[in-house]
């Protein structure tokens, strides 16, 4: 949660009535709205010390089954979320920890390993209602799967950090639950071999449906799920079996069927330690870089605990971080920059300990963001949605 | 002779002659796109080579109160590439390099020029391919594609352009180069720019370079053709095999008269009084093809299909997609002028809307034939009619207006891939409410505020007022589907 040096009001929101209400409220006091997440409440600058701390309950508005969208109120945890589709035999595959709401996902452009398949949220999302800083009632998008009508603001909205309006309804695609999912654990001796695999593997017949590497103590490990029928699963092991035999680098240590929800929550366990860390980064590099990238990520010394290492190869996206102080994470930090500088890559603290501001967490400014800044004064122009969180407060005096 | 618009002369400097066209009978091409509809000869086309020239071009026209209309190569079905107030065409089709392919990362840079087939023939015989798919893929520009958030046949599994746009370089209206997240990302920091830009029909800036994300191209399919007796129980399997949890590659029908057509012009074989056809195809992992294709038999089957033929066969399935592309090429064969609506309705709504569409047709006297895109919900109802009866002309009008208006009562939207442009402008107010389209305003507004570029399209603009009179002399809007 952000960090609250004095109590700060919690409101909760249960229509889109209350939420304009609510920020025609804030915009006349000049009191900003704070929602950060149950996930990511140190991702960024920290919120101004006064401020209405938004929570949004939500639920299923309408699952149009026959169409495989569902219309959910953004409050809506992924947990209610998955357990309101699944009698009807169908999933969000958002990838996302049980808690987060829908809302929180999509301010934060929350996927994993199942973007192999499905995409993320960006090619889930269909339609957003969100409450901008006018108080305006905006709706974007819609339920059908194609829409080319208007600005596609409900892309933009994803990954926007909730600081472009409130997001309080969304309409998002769902897909059947496959019948049967293979789970196969690869072992590999070093995952920067990765880097010249996951093309090849992506074009043979074994293209997993979701990938993901990870670090156990030394032992670099890559847990891959093949979907589809029994016989389909096992075609798909066979076929993952061919392409190992010929090119002689990884090899499977396991493999077993299981269910679709026993293999998210496998790695839901994986990445556990995400949330129980006290400094956790995130980085973006090439896909071809991503296991060169986390070989040398693993070889900080840093501290006398392994840094927990976790990554998605295919997208190169890596989160690594552990149990750090202070120190430590700002040593961290310099040890990931030197370590993407060269392919020009990407970083995100999701979480600093005591939210030190030794370490910036968004890293070298990008050419986007100063377009990402003008656009949130056209959204947000008296910033009172998570202020500062990412956009600088005095990004309008010095024009960035 | 008329005298020159003083900015040619700067344009030239810029371009050199032969890059510049400026005279009434070489602008003539330049007066539509495939809107045919809405015409504006622009003062003059210019076509750069580089990033660079676009944005002198661009700085050059901003001393004047010209507009400025990105082009690509003009396949556009909503005439948003036409100078419609006087302005000034800045056509990137002469831009057309395929920068690098990176295999590895599996992302293309291209220039906005390049032609979305090029693309995939620089990568034939790889494994992969760029997969958005227009049916104008030969002639289409993938700054065109970006630019529309182009459509195609194979969205149904693998997604429109915006699902395959990693990053994009950009000339903004004041001439200023800037880039969103790009290179091999395939992920950035902060909201998502590029998503914002694709589909934005060139009213925030100029599209000069794009980074694609490459995809492995399918090796393994099933094709299915499957006819029926009712439009109704072909609509009916779309959505079963929906709602069963198949996501086929494509899932195109056509209906009665549509079928008639194409077989008086190209003699497939289809029988005449079939009511509906449906063509569907999956591909993936050849062991588990079987098993989605005995589902779908199975459905068929139950929504009472006459006809049902599976291929693995390449040249039979080449011959059946043959049959869909040339669809819309044999409506001129029994209509001189036709209409074609692009809405997109929820997939379960398409038996019901396609009923509704068709009492609609009678309603107003006028036939009306159907191919579309049957697994996206995205329809293409064509209106046949004759363009000298200028009643008949008012009744088509009138027709496809109600024909979107009941496409958004039900949940859908009035377009799902040809775009806004200026054709349906006066529909926005059907879809967004007032808010919503004051805050696309002042979206567009942040990235032009002078509204010099592109302005009134896409969207209803506070300071250009766009009037299009349908239907002109020629066709009215046909184009591929």
């Amino acid at each position: 949660m952000p960090n609250m040096t004095t109590a700060n009001p919690t409101t909760e929101i249960e229509s889109a009535r209350e939420l304009t209400e609510l920020v025609h409220d804030c915009l006349a006091r000049q009191k900003p709205i704070v929602d950060y997440g149950c996930a990511h409440g140190d991702l960024g600058h920290q919120p101004p010390t006064e401020h209405i701390q938004l929570v949004q309950r939500g639920s299923i508005i309408e699952h149009y089954q026959r169409d495989m969208t569902v219309r959910a109120s953004t409050g809506i945890t992924v947990a209610d979320l998955q357990a309101a589709l699944r009698p009807h035999n169908q999933y969000a595959p958002i990838n996302a920890d049980d808690d987060l709401t829908l809302g929180e996902v999509i301010n934060h452009n929350v996927y994993g390993p199942l973007r192999i398949t499905y995409g993320s949220m960006r090619d889930l999302l269909l339609g957003l209602h969100y409450v901008d800083g006018q108080a305006r009632d905006i709706h974007v998008g819609g339920r059908t799967v194609k829409n080319v009508a208007g600005y596609d603001v409900t892309r933009f909205m994803v990954g926007g950090l909730g600081e472009y309006g409130v997001v309080y309804e969304a309409t998002i695609r769902t897909y059947a639950i496959p019948k049967q999912v293979m789970q196969v654990e690869l072992a590999l001796s070093d995952p920067a071999l990765l880097d010249g695999l996951c093309s090849d593997w992506l074009l043979s017949d074994a293209t997993p449906a979701t990938m993901m590497l990870s670090r156990n103590g030394s032992v670099w490990a890559v847990l891959a799920g093949y979907f589809g029928t029994e016989h389909g699963c096992s075609t798909q092991l066979r076929n993952l079996d061919s392409w190992i035999a010929g090119q002689n680098k990884i090899s499977i240590s396991d493999s077993s069927t299981t269910q679709l929800d026993a293999h998210l929550q496998d790695i839901t366990l994986r990445r556990g330690w995400r949330r129980r860390s006290t400094a956790l980064v995130k980085v973006i590099v090439p896909p071809a870089s991503t296991g060169q990238t986390c070989k040398q990520l693993a070889s900080w010394q840093g501290s006398q605990s392994a840094l927990h290492i976790e990554a998605m190869p295919v997208h190169g996206c890596i989160f690594v971080g552990g149990d750090l102080d202070t120190e430590q994470a700002v040593a961290l930090d310099t040890h990931v920059n030197q370590t993407i500088e060269p392919v020009n890559g990407l970083r995100l603290w999701h979480c600093r300990p005591d939210h030190t501001d030794q370490i910036d967490p968004f890293g070298q400014p990008q050419s986007d963001w100063p377009i990402l800044y003008k656009l949130k004064r056209t959204f947000d122009s008296k910033n009172i949605f998570n202020p500062g969180r990412f956009v600088p407060i005095n990004a309008k005096d010095n024009n960035q | 002779m008329a005298e020159q618009h003083p900015v040619i002369a700067e344009l030239i400097a810029i371009l050199g002659e032969q890059n510049v066209l400026s005279q009434s009978d070489e602008l003539l091409v330049y007066e539509c796109d495939g809107f045919p509809i809405a015409k504006g000869q622009p003062t003059a086309v210019v076509f750069p080579s580089n990033t660079d020239q676009v944005s002198a071009c661009v700085k050059a026209l901003n001393h004047y109160d010209l507009q400025i209309v990105p082009r690509g190569s003009g396949t556009g079905l909503a005439g948003s590439a036409v100078a419609y107030e006087p302005g000034v065409l800045i056509t990137t089709s002469r831009m057309n390099q395929v920068e690098s392919l990176d295999y590895e990362n599996r992302v293309a840079v291209v220039q906005p020029g390049v032609r979305n087939l090029a693309l995939s023939d620089a990568m034939a015989d790889t494994g992969w391919r760029f997969s958005p798919d227009p049916s104008s893929q030969r002639a289409s520009t993938i700054g065109g594609n970006a630019s529309t958030n182009a459509g195609g046949i194979n969205t149904l599994k693998h997604g429109v352009t915006t699902n395959h746009i990693l990053g994009l370089e950009l000339v903004l209206p004041d001439g200023t180069i800037t880039t969103t997240r790009s290179g091999s990302m395939y992920d950035g920091i902060g909201a998502d720019l590029p998503g914002l830009i694709c589909g934005s029909e060139g009213t925030f800036a100029i599209i000069t370079r794009i980074w694609c994300r490459i995809v492995a191209a399918p090796k393994h399919f099933r094709t299915v053709y499957t006819i029926f007796n009712s439009t109704y129980d072909a609509c009916k399997t779309v959505s079963d095999v929906i709602s069963a949890g198949i996501l086929p590659t494509s899932m195109e029908m056509m209906d009665s008269s549509m079928i008639q057509i194409v077989e008086s012009a190209f003699h497939f074989g289809f029988p005449r009084d079939a009511q509906a056809m449906l063509l569907l195809e999956i591909d993936g992992v050849e062991a588990t093809l079987d098993e989605q294709l005995h589902e779908i038999v199975r459905l068929c089957r139950e929504n009472n299909a006459t006809k049902i033929e599976k291929c693995s066969d390449l040249e039979r399935r080449d011959q059946l997609w043959s049959a869909r592309k040339k669809a819309f090429g044999a409506i001129g064969r029994v209509s001189h002028s036709y209409c074609t609506q692009d809405a997109c309705i929820p997939r379960s709504m398409l038996p019901d809307a396609m009923e509704h569409i068709a009492m609609l047709g009678e309603k107003y006297g006028l036939k009306i034939t159907n191919v579309f895109h049957a697994g996206d919900g995205n329809i293409h109802p064509i209106i046949l009619f004759d363009e000298d009866d200028p009643q008949e002309v008012q009744q088509v009008l009138r027709l496809s207006e109600e024909v979107l208006e009941y496409c958004v009562n039900i949940g859908g939207t009035i377009t799902g891939e040809h775009g806004v442009g200026v054709e349906k402008l006066h529909l926005m107010t059907k879809m967004f409410n007032r808010d919503t389209l004051d805050s696309f305003l002042e979206i567009k507004k942040t990235f032009d505020p002078g509204q010099r570029i592109n302005d009134a399209k896409l969207i209803p603009s506070d300071r250009t007022l766009v009037e299009i009179l349908k239907p002109v002399a020629a066709n009215v809007p046909g184009g591929a589907l």
